[in-house]
């Protein structure tokens, strides 16, 4: 039948250069894995939250005061937050050695920022090592440009949906099989989060496209 | 409210051009002991309140400013930026430098500590 | 009130301050209350010397420059000669400070030329801070000058150096200099090497030469392989690479260059607030002194918005 086209955009980013601050891109229309993504789009990655153990205790106003672009104000945060230029992303440094890595568009992208981090904490002389790098959080957006009917939507999945609209406009859709919560938008636009791997986002929008335009509003005369 | 002889005011203003005249002037008389060590610091600690009450008394000028922020550091409640291509607006008159240092103290604390 | 005008109130206040509170602390330390007479004296020829008060008809039609505070071509006449007259100034006031002193410590006036330069030589050596180390090179500089223009006071001789603390006797005696006072050729030269500031600037940029030169910037050529991790010469730690990633230099960013340079402009106050959205950071300071271009201003409240790109 159709034939496979091929697949441009890389899923499991494996180059050994890390392609930092290339996302996913939102859906050219004729370079979309079909196999993979039904729908023919694919969900941006926006933010990718990672936690790496350096493995040894460290003295933050040391790294606050050593470090350039560094806050540390203990007195409301027991953190060092940081940040480098490239990849453009803001670490919160503890000093049990663990730092956290947040901003970060792809998830080679996050891990190279971390091991900056890790790298910097280590030229202030402290014996920091790289262990334990995780993916805690992956969020990702798109846009299905048709509006929805949120209300309806939301009658038809009580289990699985909060909408409330005076407390916040999108609606609330969490999930199961992959554990995603989804924001749904009047106006089409869907952010995701909660995903451990990038497929996971990826098949939380493919399970939620037929909902969604089931629940397509049309300018004519709703149908009841 | 701190009786005046017990505050402490912030030694920051020292690194300005009258206070290093001032320093480097009490270092000489120190260097050659003219003057002890306990009096420098209380000349100092006089000059630190005399400065910190001139400015925020005497001075009514208004600045505005912007640039490049090439780097930024907050520790210790001290805030230290190095801008680039900075450029300050006082009473209508521009300068603009290539890159500038800023220091800055916490001014919101009543009775100040003794920081740098 | 304008930067003269609230130096002059600072150090009035000062100087006040420390005849009422600091009177006992003198008497306690054997000193005349003369003395703090001599440090105001000092303070204010020091401050004149670093020509940093801007002069009232420099504001007006202010030259915006850029980098180095070298004087504008049309403010340098007006700025040496005020220099001159400074540093005859500065001279004439330091002399008498530091004869009183000796009168002090010794009861015998001492020769007034040699005093004088000796004073400015021992002062700032041991000042750690950045901007005093230029005033110290500026002021060794001006040591040929000085004696050139006090020619008529004569050098001490050895029995009245015997008095004098150790440190202080070999350049009260300095080995005298042959080859003429003047270093440069070029006499316009002269008149600006009596300006403090353009010796400061002629330092700065002279040390950030030499700083390119030496150290940071260049890139020492790395032989040894990229991982700095001495464990990888183990073939144990090979196998565990799987699960921990090392830490190599490969990971530097270029901008990681030499912590703090050498800064010329600053700008000390204090923060009421500041802010961050995204890579904009919006500052409120007030109660601020600010050094650009080599002259001082003050404001009260300043207000910015930089951005962090």
């Amino acid at each position: 039948m159709s034939s496979q086209t091929t697949t441009t955009t890389t899923t499991t980013s494996s180059a050994s250069v890390p392609t930092v601050g290339a996302s996913t891109s939102s859906t050219p229309a004729q370079n979309v894995d079909l196999s993979k993504h039904p729908s023919g789009i694919i969900p941006t990655l926006q933010n990718i939250v990672s936690t790496v153990n350096m493995a040894t205790e460290l003295d933050l106003k040391a790294i606050a005061l050593g470090a350039r672009n560094a806050e540390y104000n203990p007195k409301r945060f027991a953190a060092v937050i940081m940040r480098i230029r490239e990849p453009k992303t803001t670490a919160l440094i503890f000093k049990s050695g663990k730092m956290v890595c947040t901003g970060a568009k792809s998830e080679d992208a996050s891990k190279y920022a971390a091991r900056k981090y890790a790298r910097i904490i280590q030229k202030l002389d402290f014996p920091a090592r790289f262990t334990d790098f995780k993916i805690q959080n992956i969020v990702g957006s798109c846009d299905v440009k048709f509006p929805i009917k949120l209300e309806l939507l939301h009658n038809a999945h009580t289990s699985f949906t909060n909408y409330e609209p005076e407390i916040f406009p999108g609606l609330i859709y969490k999930m199961i099989q992959p554990k995603v919560v989804l924001l749904i938008f009047v106006s089409g636009k869907i952010v995701l989060t909660g995903a451990k791997v990038r497929e996971e986002i990826y098949e939380a929008f493919e399970n939620i496209y037929p909902v969604l335009t089931a629940f397509k509003k049309n300018m004519a005369i709703a149908n009841q | 409210m701190a009786a005046n002889n017990k505050q402490n005011y912030y030694e920051l203003y020292r690194r300005s051009s009258v206070g290093e005249a001032l320093t480097d002037t009490l270092e000489e008389l120190l260097m050659n002991q003219y003057i002890s060590s306990s009096l420098y610091q209380k000349i100092l600690s006089q000059f630190d309140k005399s400065i910190n009450e001139a400015l925020s008394n005497t001075v009514k000028s208004k600045t505005t400013f912007k640039g490049n922020l090439h780097t930024y550091r907050f520790c210790d409640n001290v805030w230290t930026f190095i801008l680039d291509n900075a450029s300050f607006k006082t009473d209508g008159v521009e300068v603009k430098v290539k890159r500038v240092k800023i220091v800055a103290c916490d001014a919101n604390v009543q009775d100040q500590p003794p920081a740098k | 009130m304008s930067v003269s005008n609230v130096y002059k109130y600072i150090i009035e206040e000062v100087i006040r301050n420390i005849k009422t509170e600091l009177k006992e602390d003198f008497a306690n330390d054997g000193l005349q209350d003369t003395i703090i007479d001599e440090i105001q004296h000092m303070w204010e020829a020091r401050l004149e010397q670093s020509g940093a008060i801007p002069e009232p008809e420099d504001k007006t039609p202010q030259v915006p420059t850029t980098g180095a505070g070298v004087p504008q071509n049309k403010t340098s006449p007006s700025i040496t000669s005020q220099a001159q007259q400074n540093i005859s100034a500065t001279e004439s006031d330091a002399r008498n400070a530091l004869n009183s002193l000796y009168q002090l410590n010794n009861g015998t006036p001492q020769a007034t030329a040699a005093t004088t330069t000796t004073t400015t030589t021992t002062t700032t050596t041991t000042v750690p801070q950045q901007i005093p180390q230029e005033q110290s090179n500026g002021q060794i500089q001006n040591m040929p000058s000085l004696r050139e223009a006090t020619s008529s006071a004569p050098i001490p001789t050895n029995s009245s150096s015997q008095s004098l603390p150790s440190s202080l006797s070999l350049i009260m005696n300095p080995i005298p200099q042959n080859d003429g006072t003047i270093d440069q050729e070029d006499e316009d030269l002269e008149e600006k090497m009596k300006n403090k500031k353009f010796l400061d600037n002629l330092i700065i940029t002279n040390i950030l030469k030499n700083k390119f030169n030496i150290s940071g910037e260049d890139d020492i050529p790395q032989n040894d392989g990229n991982d700095d991790d001495d464990v990888l010469d183990d073939e144990e730690a090979n196998i565990n690479k799987v699960e921990e990633d090392s830490l190599g230099s490969d990971l530097d960013d270029e901008e990681d260059d030499d912590p703090d340079p050498v800064i010329e402009h600053y700008v000390l106050c204090q923060y009421e607030k500041v802010t961050r959205i995204k890579n904009k950071r919006k500052c409120i300071f007030k109660d601020g002194i600010m050094h650009l271009n080599g002259k001082d201003s003050l404001f009260h409240k300043a207000n910015g918005e930089v951005v962090w790109l």
